[in-house]
């Protein structure tokens, strides 16, 4: 602490030295009290400054960690009062640990008797995290035959892609409050779809379904935004827990054609089934997916930041098929099926950003579709 | 992106027609009279070439006759349809797709469920053939009524009567559900599988339900022999694609073998399987696709091969 008073006044009766007026200023004084020792990464810490004699103004500054900010109990920038809560989160993108900062946090109290300022170092401290069992377990797409349709996907019981890894939060000893620092994180997975190619050839129609790209993916079931599918919440330090990921990019197409079937309940006089044949469907997706730790205090205000992204991988799909709808069902489509390509997982976050807004790929598709000339294989 | 099961679960081993069946209060089924179609999506560009994508269907049952509990007269209903071009609503099970969609003057299934005063109702088709909703759930209704002994000995037999392939996965299904007795099961699917004329879809089906069922905890005092029964159609099919599959399924059996906790006790298990996929590994190479999984398969359990 040190104090910044007024130069002194004459001394006079007891007052102090120097001091020559009736009234005579005390000293002015501030000390800064942390409500914890140390910070947690993403949980606001309460600090509160005591001011001597009281009466007087508190003005805040935050120095060290660039994106450490002072806010109130709102969480709105302050930078006055006795008690601002400094708040911290910034992940390592290369690695997906939370690195240990320091903060300077500063005060200069003013009072008509004079001015004082106390700072303190405040320590963030470090989580990290241990991801294991990474590998990918691979499927397939293939031509799933009915017989209403073909749903170019994965075999039916396993996924077209499908990785279980174990992950650890590994709170530093210093934490003072492990439970709930721990239970400030939670697990899942962000994917994001870069392009999306499926086009549906009948004997007159082509129809394409079309999706914007990027855009952010996830599974039915209103998972929790933005997240892909499952999401775990750590309850204390050491706890592990599984994070699946898995996926299974599907189109189906109905052996004919809807949009000269709607034309043949309309007008009767249409072409007959035959002309109604679906020819051929190409189908390419591409992904990435991130394994990541998001800090769910940050996320109520900087979802982006709220990430520590621990692994990354990129992956596409692709199958296109030629289809001979005379022959029985089960073979008319080739060829059956086709491998994804899988790059290998690396750490962090990778080159590329997750697109977290709202719409879904699943959730924007909608259709184009054309009269076309009569299919020709050889086109 | 859009899942062949809905995420994360192997729905089409443990939904269909018979979860409808078991969760309604009143099965009605009938002829679809005053069917009205409100489009509310189209494809692009819109116009008269267009086609509808997304649309709702009006329309009742005159004299609807009960597949289970009492018909009151005749009853309305709504339905909401899709084109199977787009990505399935989070209300729709997969199997549904397969019955198509209503159609003037045809036949549908209503499953009613809820509070019988203002019951919830789900609309299905009905048709002919593999399509012939209708029968399928008065045979599943019959079987469901039955008590436990008599219900498995009912859905063993249905597995090998049944007209038809959804008929089929039902009673696979219903007796993994019951824990039905490998002793029972076994002897049952090694008939089933040696059936010329099953469809190609059902052999796949019936091997991944076992291997579901196995990593589902079932059978637990007859693994050796599940595995065994595994590997024998395994070794013995010659068709490329039911062998992909196959493949894929006992990876799934390898990767539950592995785990920490059972990892030792299934150790007899992981050798038997290594056994069989290294007896096929030669032909393997002539497809990509099972060549890739070998590959896997030695780099996710190095030695094993």
């Amino acid at each position: 602490m040190s104090a910044n008073n007024a130069p002194p006044a004459p001394a006079t009766g007891n007052n102090p030295p120097g001091c020559t007026t009736g009234r005579c200023p005390g000293p002015v004084t501030v000390v800064i009290n942390l409500s914890q020792p140390v910070a947690c990464p993403g949980h606001p810490l309460a600090i509160r400054a005591v001011g001597t004699p009281s009466g007087g103004t508190y003005a805040w500054n935050v120095t060290g960690a660039s994106a450490a900010k002072l806010v109130d109990a709102s969480g709105n920038p302050v930078n006055n009062g006795d008690t601002v809560n400094l708040r911290y989160f910034k992940a390592n993108d290369a690695d997906g640990s939370i690195p240990e900062q320091t903060a300077g946090v500063g005060v200069v109290y003013t009072h008509p008797d004079g001015t004082a300022s106390d700072s303190k170092a405040v320590k963030i401290h470090k989580i990290d995290f241990e991801v294991t069992d990474t590998e990918i377990t691979a499927g397939v797409t293939q031509a799933n035959e009915s017989n209403v349709l073909v749903r170019l996907g994965s075999d039916p019981a396993t996924s077209t892609i499908r990785v279980e890894p174990w992950v650890k939060i590994k709170l530093d000893p210093s934490c003072p409050r492990k439970q709930a620092c721990a239970g400030n994180h939670r697990v899942g997975w962000l994917q994001t779809v870069w392009s999306n190619t499926r086009m549906v050839r009948y004997a007159y129609t082509l129809s394409s379904i079309v999706v914007p790209t990027p855009i952010r993916d996830n599974l039915p079931g209103n998972p929790p935004f933005p997240f892909y599918w499952l999401v775990k919440q750590f309850t204390r330090d050491n706890e592990l827990h599984t994070a699946p990921h898995e996926d299974s990019p599907s189109q189906p197409c109905p052996w004919t054609d809807g949009r000269l079937d709607q034309q043949a309940k309309d007008h009767p006089s249409w072409p007959d089934i035959l002309s109604h044949a679906l020819k051929r469907v190409s189908f390419r997706d591409e992904f990435t997916s991130w394994l990541v730790v998001q800090n769910i205090e940050w996320s109520g205000h900087d979802l982006p930041g709220s990430f520590a992204y621990q692994k990354n991988f990129d992956w596409s799909i692709r199958l296109s098929v030629d289809v001979d709808t005379t022959k029985p069902v089960g073979s008319r489509c080739k060829p059956h099926s086709s491998v994804p390509d899988i790059e290998p997982m690396s750490d962090g976050k990778g080159s590329r950003e997750p697109n977290l807004a709202a719409p879904t790929a699943n959730g924007s598709q909608t259709v184009t579709s054309e009269k076309a000339e009569l299919y020709d294989a050889e086109d | 992106m859009a899942t062949t099961d809905g995420g994360g679960g192997n729905q089409i081993y443990t939904r269909g027609p018979e979860s409808l069946v078991q969760r309604a209060g009143t099965i009605l089924a009938g002829t679809v009279s005053s069917y009205a179609r409100h489009v509310q999506e189209t494809s692009q560009p819109p116009g008269p070439g267009a086609m509808p994508i997304k649309w709702i269907v009006r329309g009742g049952i005159e004299n609807p006759r009960a597949l289970y509990g009492r018909s009151a007269g005749p009853i309305a209903f709504s339905r909401t349809e899709h084109s199977v071009l787009i990505s399935a609503p989070d209300n729709q099970e997969e199997w549904e797709a397969e019955y198509g969609d209503l159609q003037p003057n045809g036949e549908a299934v209503l499953f009613l469920s809820g509070d019988p005063a203002h019951p919830t109702i789900k609309a299905l088709p009905s048709g002919i053939g593999e399509r012939d909703l209708a029968a399928l759930v008065r045979d599943i209704v019959a079987i469901q009524q039955l008590d436990h002994p008599s219900k498995e000995s009912a859905w063993l037999a249905y597995l090998e009567t049944a007209p038809v392939d959804e008929g089929r996965r039902a009673a696979l299904r219903s007796l993994v559900q019951l824990e039905a007795d490998w002793d029972h099961l076994g002897p049952a699917l090694d008939r089933f599988l040696a059936n010329p004329a099953l469809s190609e879809t059902m052999p796949a089906f019936a091997f991944g339900i076992v291997v579901f069922g196995v990593t589902g905890g079932r059978w637990a005092e007859s693994q050796g022999s599940v595995v065994a029964f595994l590997c024998r159609h395994f070794t013995s099919e010659g068709r490329p694609r039911l062998e992909l599959s196959y493949v894929q399924n006992l990876k799934l059996m390898l990767r539950y073998t592995m785990a920490e906790a059972r990892r030792a006790a299934t150790e007899p298990l992981r050798r038997s399987i290594a056994d069989c996929l290294r007896r096929r590994e030669a032909s393997a190479s002539a497809s990509p696709e099972l060549a890739m999984q070998y590959q896997q398969i030695r780099a996710s359990f190095p030695g094993l091969l």
